[in-house]
């Protein structure tokens, strides 16, 4: 459902039922997970996972200021994860057994992103997003709940050339599931130049962009790496060159 | 209109921070492993068998804890070999305790075994399935 009240403004409005059969492996499986060294078993009395969606999203736009808000909630029934089941397994190297359970859960959160233009041709942008997991079964947050973050933008364009620099913060993931380990969150600081260069009519682009300039060492809460100790990449510097082939085939 | 839109947002947010509960137990128990200390040299054939000394500790409850033993041997051989590599595993129960202190001599370590590097794995978990472990390398010698 799409209401546009005025040129400025857009709401969107979304409801959803969702259906999502068990997999294989959450049906038939038995034994040690090798990327995650756990004994995880499938119960192949599952019921097939069912939920239901809401999500609004509201922009606003003009000239000088820019707004979209979005946010969404979800609630299933019988949400299929992994559950320690608290009865050690016989398999060597493992703790206890994880069986694949249905439980009551809820989701939700929100996008948040903004610009404004200031000064003729500078621009300031921010984005957030937070997501919020309950399992109600155990009332304990879900596994791999991403943190909530934020990116603070700061760009100048002038013509074909414009330069930003940017922080990005991801909060600390506290709420986390059992047995999952809370990720330390980090400030990183990114930056970019990008242009056009005019050589014999063709226009070559070119983007240089640094990334984790302060090279800082953090954690990526969605990631296996974490895992085991891998942590994101550190200061990288990319270097981009855009040339179009724009020769006409005789 | 925009005070509209705050409105179902702000709305969204109570209904989600509505729903709790009592937040469950995500807190994993704290072992400290007393004895074998690490790099210990454990007697093959010992009839007292392997003395275990460990406290356990639960912001909540304890469940139960398991003991893994299990070789470290680097390469491997391709002859016969008179002994056989040791492996031992099993658990005890801890339930109702939030503090527990064990100490016991239960793990007898036959003659016949191959001598060499082995991992003692501690598991421990509490009543609601938090899960903590340890290793520690020991040597069994003859």
């Amino acid at each position: 459902m799409v209401w546009l009240p005025s040129t400025f403004h857009t709401i969107k409005f979304n409801i959803g039922r969702s259906y999502r059969l068990p997999g294989a492996n959450e049906l038939a499986s038995n034994g040690v997970h090798h990327g995650t060294f756990r004994h995880e078993q499938g119960d192949s009395s599952l019921r097939s996972e069912r939920g239901w969606q809401a999500d609004i999203g509201y922009s606003l736009n003009n000239p000088i200021f820019s707004l979209a808000v979005s946010p969404f909630m979800s609630w299933y029934k019988n949400y299929i994860y992994l559950k320690p089941t608290e009865q050690w397994s016989v398999l060597p190297h493992t703790g206890q057994i994880y069986r694949y359970t249905g439980a009551e859960v809820f989701f939700a959160g929100s996008e948040l992103s903004f610009e404004i233009k200031f000064l003729k041709s500078m621009k300031y942008a921010f984005t957030g997003e937070y997501v919020y997991t309950y399992n109600k079964d155990e009332n304990i947050p879900l596994a791999f709940s991403s943190p909530a973050s934020m990116r603070n933008g700061l760009s100048w364009a002038c013509k074909s050339f414009n330069t930003h620099i940017e922080v990005e913060t991801i909060t600390t993931q506290r709420r986390v599931a059992r047995n999952e380990a809370v990720t330390k969150g980090a400030t990183l600081l990114n930056a970019g130049v990008a242009g056009n260069i005019e050589i014999k009519n063709t226009t070559i682009g070119i983007t240089l962009a640094l990334r984790n300039i302060f090279n800082k060492k953090y954690f990526n809460h969605l990631s296996f790496y974490r895992h085991v100790d891998i942590p994101e990449p550190g200061r990288n510097i990319q270097l981009l060159l855009k040339i179009p082939f724009n020769q006409q085939i005789k | 209109m925009k005070t509209k839109i705050i409105v179902i947002y702000l709305l969204s947010l109570i209904s989600v921070s509505c729903t709790k509960d009592k937040d469950g137990d995500t807190v994993p128990p704290v072992i400290n492993l007393i004895s074998p200390e690490e790099k210990s040299l454990i007697p093959i054939g010992d009839p007292n068998g392997l003395h275990f000394a460990t406290e356990f500790t639960d912001d909540e409850m304890l469940a139960s804890y398991k003991i893994e033993i299990h070789n470290n041997f680097d390469g491997h051989g391709h002859s016969k070999s008179e002994t056989t590599p040791f492996y031992f595993q099993r658990s005890w129960s801890l339930s109702g305790k939030k503090n527990a202190a064990v100490h016991h001599h239960e793990i007898i370590i036959p003659e016949d075994v191959a001598p060499g590097n082995y991992h003692l794995l501690l598991y421990c978990m509490d009543a609601t399935g938090n899960e903590t472990n340890i290793v520690r390398n020991i040597i069994l010698a003859d």
